[in-house]
């Protein structure tokens, strides 16, 4: 990426006249405004985005939380407006969800519900899977060798466009079984946004590496072992985290559309049955499980990069 | 100033640099070998569902010329920036309000917070219940698609405003409508694109979906009603249309923000 510009109004100024204005002895809201920009400038801004979004706001979370039950109660039960009447209220949700005889058979005592979440988790992590075992070896070498990159990129382009689930109809009459075509639409979206951010990644390294590599006489593999590979990480952590994300909104598509089991087809058939409980109850699920699968690869990704302390700069 | 000949000399000058690099080259030689490996594919046959590149040549100008195609995309573009438009305008107006004041922010975005993990498709059902019609449907889920990114880069657009920039500001005299304009505005506009054009890619795959679980016309039901009728070449047209529509909005994005950031260039 770009080096940061030696212009001290710039975002990011150097460290050293942080450190000259001692911003600590005038303790009041304009220094720690300047102390917050560098600190901000410090890490990227996908990790200024991440801090915003998790940071320490367990505490505001959960408040938000409570605040849109109590916003879907009044909606939904108290004031049964016209329209929202035809939502589940929260109640009606939490009975179903934790009653041990549910009304339209789905709660957490039911194996079925169980079922549903690890279909999809499987169906996730399969295509999660391929999507990285592929997607990062490939944009290695498209970052790495100019020439490969010029024969291949253009190809990766000209399938990147298409949504993922515009194939759905393609895979299901190309692939055997159900099974197969929801993973791989899955796995498409995943390993598009491997591949480009693994590259993106190779092509941040600094030159200056590669030449002090070269005047240490690395071999290629050691080049490739020792440079790139760790210099690439933060992108393709960064590729990870928004191809899982892609993972389970291409996956909730590929079941209602084609599956037959799964979280995405359990909403669908709710909908079907008119179970409207079960609509909220999938929905939910699928949030957490999102939401879970993302903070484990910020989790992984973070005891991989221990040597950032701070993040790179952006 | 430059005269006609001139100009003429530095276009012939950029193509045929253009056309001496082995970029161009090598991008060409990698996309034909690509059709040439699928049509020799189908010539061996391996691949007997899918028809090969010189059958889609001949086939997709008939299924183009088919009554309704054109409304389809009509019918698709239309959601689209529907639900793209409305989601624009309040995530732009719902950041900046996030964006200005710290106690808002606080209250609202976890919120959103909560909201945002739940993948858009899987509001579909209760979007079909809850609106009265499908239209209304698909425009509401074409904004759950498009909101987040757009309110997200917003605010990460606002908070990327130097401080330094409105202290100075600040410390000139502005008043707040001028901080508002000159400052945070300029400040947040190239994020905003960013979102608006990351934005634009999430509501088409979320209108194609839609239409293909529960629409009756535009390029999602056109690709699945293809399916039905076991027409490969239709799907392939449907699949190629739909990225062609995504990449040209994206596009239209680009050159909007391109235009209303000139300073960026």
């Amino acid at each position: 990426m770009r080096t940061q510009p030696l212009d001290p109004m710039a975002l990011g100024g150097s460290d050293a006249d942080d450190r000259s204005d001692s911003p600590r002895r005038y303790a009041d809201e304009r220094e720690k405004a300047l102390l917050d920009a560098h600190q901000r400038a410090a890490g990227s801004e996908t990790g200024r985005v991440r801090q915003m979004l998790v940071g320490s706001n367990l505490r505001y979370t959960a408040l938000g939380f409570v605040a849109f039950v109590i916003v879907w109660y009044i909606l939904t039960d108290l004031l049964t407006l016209p329209r929202f009447n035809f939502l589940p209220s929260p109640v009606a949700v939490f009975t179903q969800w934790t009653s041990t005889d549910p009304q339209y058979g789905i709660s957490v005592f039911t194996p079925i519900y169980y079922e549903h979440i690890l279909v999809s988790i499987r169906r996730v992590l399969l295509a999660f899977g391929i999507a990285v075992a592929a997607g990062v070896p490939l944009g290695i070498l498209l970052g790495w060798n100019r020439t490969f990159y010029n024969l291949v990129f253009p190809i990766v382009e000209l399938l990147r466009p298409i949504p993922p689930l515009a194939w759905v109809p393609f895979a299901v009459l190309i692939l055997p079984g159900v099974e197969s075509s929801v993973v791989f639409v899955t796995l498409l979206a995943a390993f598009f946004a491997t591949v480009l951010n693994t590259l993106l990644g190779v092509w941040s390294i600094s030159d200056d590496y590669f030449r002090a590599a070269h005047c240490l006489g690395y071999r290629r593999i050691d080049v490739l072992m020792r440079v790139i590979v760790p210099g690439a990480m933060p992108y393709v952590f960064t590729g990870l985290q928004i191809a899982m994300g892609v993972s389970w909104f291409s996956l909730v598509g590929g079941e209602m559309i084609a599956g037959r089991s799964g979280l995405g087809f359990l909403i669908f058939d709710a909908y079907m049955q008119v179970a409207l409980p079960n609509i909220v109850i999938g929905m939910i699920t699928l949030g957490l499980l999102g939401y879970l699968s993302s903070a484990g690869i910020r989790r992984v990704g973070a005891w991989l990069m221990a040597w950032q302390e701070k993040g790179r700069s952006a | 100033m430059t005269p006609l000949w001139d100009t003429k000399w530095f276009l012939w000058e950029r193509w045929s640099r253009r056309l001496r690099s082995a970029v161009l080259w090598q991008g060409l030689a990698g996309i034909i070998t690509f059709f040439f490996v699928w049509q020799v594919a189908r010539w061996l046959g391996w691949m007997v569902i899918i028809p090969s590149p010189i059958e889609l040549a001949g086939g997709i100008p008939e299924e183009i010329s088919r009554t309704g195609y054109w409304q389809n995309w009509v019918d698709s573009s239309r959601r689209v920036f529907a639900g793209f438009a409305v989601a624009a305008v309040a995530g732009i107006v719902i950041g900046v309000v996030m964006g200005m004041s710290k106690g808002l922010r606080a209250t609202i975005f976890p919120l959103f917070e909560v909201m945002r993990p739940i993948p858009p498709l899987a509001w579909l059902p209760l979007a079909i219940l809850f609106w009265p019609s499908s239209e209304l449907t698909m425009i509401f889920l074409t904004f759950i698609g498009a909101f987040f990114p757009i309110l997200l880069n917003v605010l990460a657009g606002i908070d990327k405003v130097d401080p330094r920039y409105r202290l100075a500001a600040l410390s000139l005299g502005s008043s707040h409508g001028a901080m508002f304009r000159r400052v945070l505005i300029p400040g947040a506009l190239p994020s905003l694109f960013t979102g608006l054009a990351i934005a634009i890619g999430i509501t088409w795959e979320v209108v194609i979906a839609a239409e293909m679980a529960s629409g009756t016309n535009g390029l999602g039901y056109m690709t699945w009603d293809s399916y039905m009728t076991h027409s490969m070449i239709g799907i392939v047209l449907g699949m190629l249309s739909i990225g062609i529509a995504g990449m040209a909005s994206s596009w239209i994005m680009r050159v909007v923000g391109q235009v209303a950031t000139p300073w960026q260039r």
